[in-house]
């Protein structure tokens, strides 16, 4: 008959899953106050929304704080959630409001009427990190004039991936990459025209 | 007798575990600027208020060694083309090193990030590295060609 594992050995073996395993469980990154300008400026009104439509949020199976995925020794997921636990499109909203009020637009609601309405569509937005950080995007950022009509339009969408780190590591990480995704959309020449002055 | 094998290979698992997970260096980056644009242009290192080791000096001469234009200096307006701001991370074990180094690089009128590299390394990782090499480690990341 074969021997039980004698219980020192389990001992030890778990001891050395979670020293491999590190701190994946509750991992939180935050989005908010991730953007620190924009290369666009005015001092209009911006109407701004920030529509979460990734399909796995969209059905329920993820929840709107969902960003993506931390995962332990074995590569067993653990969900990444906001900081404030608020959706993560809330955060990406507050990022963008408070980086287009520092270029002096003044921003409002997405039903109130204004000269100018941004419109940032998530289809997707997932990190996914263990030995390396994958990032997987799928963004569409839409600019509209005060009467509905589609001024500008630019998109990105891919898979990166780069070395990862501990949680406050990969939450600086997730930031930049989500403020330098958001800043190459608003970069594009349709959108940096929608805002020049002339094109009122 | 077997087993005493089982329990000096759990103990070598174990260890290995320990050991290596004390051994981490990991480095990222992006740069949204082709190469072309990133050599022409010229760079403004803005010291951080906290570092009193004059990293931005060291980033700077860094950033020349490769061939780019570079200076620095207090953060103020500047008529360079893009600003270099980074963040440094220090830790102890049994002398200062240099933990985590972010730099990252942004449009020197409106602050929008064209880039950003990051070098982060254990106190193992870090044995024999100078903080310059952690520096060229970060600025390897930001200005790698795609």
């Amino acid at each position: 008959m074969k021997k039980p594992w004698p219980a020192a050995s389990k001992l030890l073996a778990l001891v050395a899953i979670f020293a491999l395993g590190g701190c994946a469980v509750g991992n939180r990154y935050d989005y908010t106050g991730s953007i620190s300008g924009l290369p666009i400026s005015g001092t209009d009104q911006v109407a701004l929304e920030v529509v979460d439509a990734r399909p796995y949020v969209m059905s329920g199976e993820k929840k709107p704080d969902f960003i993506g995925l931390q995962r332990g020794g074995f590569g067993n997921p653990f969900n990444v959630r906001t900081a404030s636990g608020r959706p993560m499109a809330a955060e990406m909203h507050d990022a963008i409001a408070t980086a287009l009020q520092k270029q002096g637009l003044a921003v409002v609601g997405a039903k109130d009427l204004a000269p100018r309405k941004m419109e940032l569509r998530v289809a997707d937005w997932k990190t996914d990190a263990m030995v390396y950080f994958e990032l997987r995007w799928d963004l569409t950022l839409e600019v509209y004039d005060d009467h509905g009509v589609l001024l500008a339009k630019s998109a990105s969408s891919g898979k990166e991936e780069q070395g990862a780190g501990f949680q406050s590591q990969n939450s600086q990480n997730a930031a930049r990459y989500f403020e330098m995704k958001f800043t190459e959309l608003v970069r594009d020449e349709s959108v940096r025209k929608a805002f020049l002055p002339a094109t009122k | 007798m077997h087993a005493l094998k089982r329990y000096f290979a759990t103990f070598c698992l174990v260890l290995t575990a320990l050991t290596l997970s004390g051994c981490i260096a990991t480095r990222s980056g992006q740069l949204s600027i082709s190469p072309e644009t990133a050599v022409k242009a010229v760079y403004y290192v803005e010291q951080s208020p906290k570092d009193g080791r004059n990293l931005s000096a060291t980033i700077a001469s860094r950033m020349e060694a490769r061939g780019l234009k570079a200076s620095a200096g207090p953060a103020g307006s500047t008529d360079a083309t893009y600003v270099v701001t980074y963040v440094d991370h220090w830790a102890w074990d049994m002398r200062m090193y240099l933990l985590d180094m972010r730099i990252e690089l942004r449009g020197a009128k409106d602050r929008s990030i064209v880039g950003f590299g990051d070098s982060r390394q254990s106190s193992l990782a870090a044995m024999g590295k100078s903080y310059a090499d952690v520096i060229d480690t970060a600025l390897d990341e930001l200005f790698k060609k795609k």
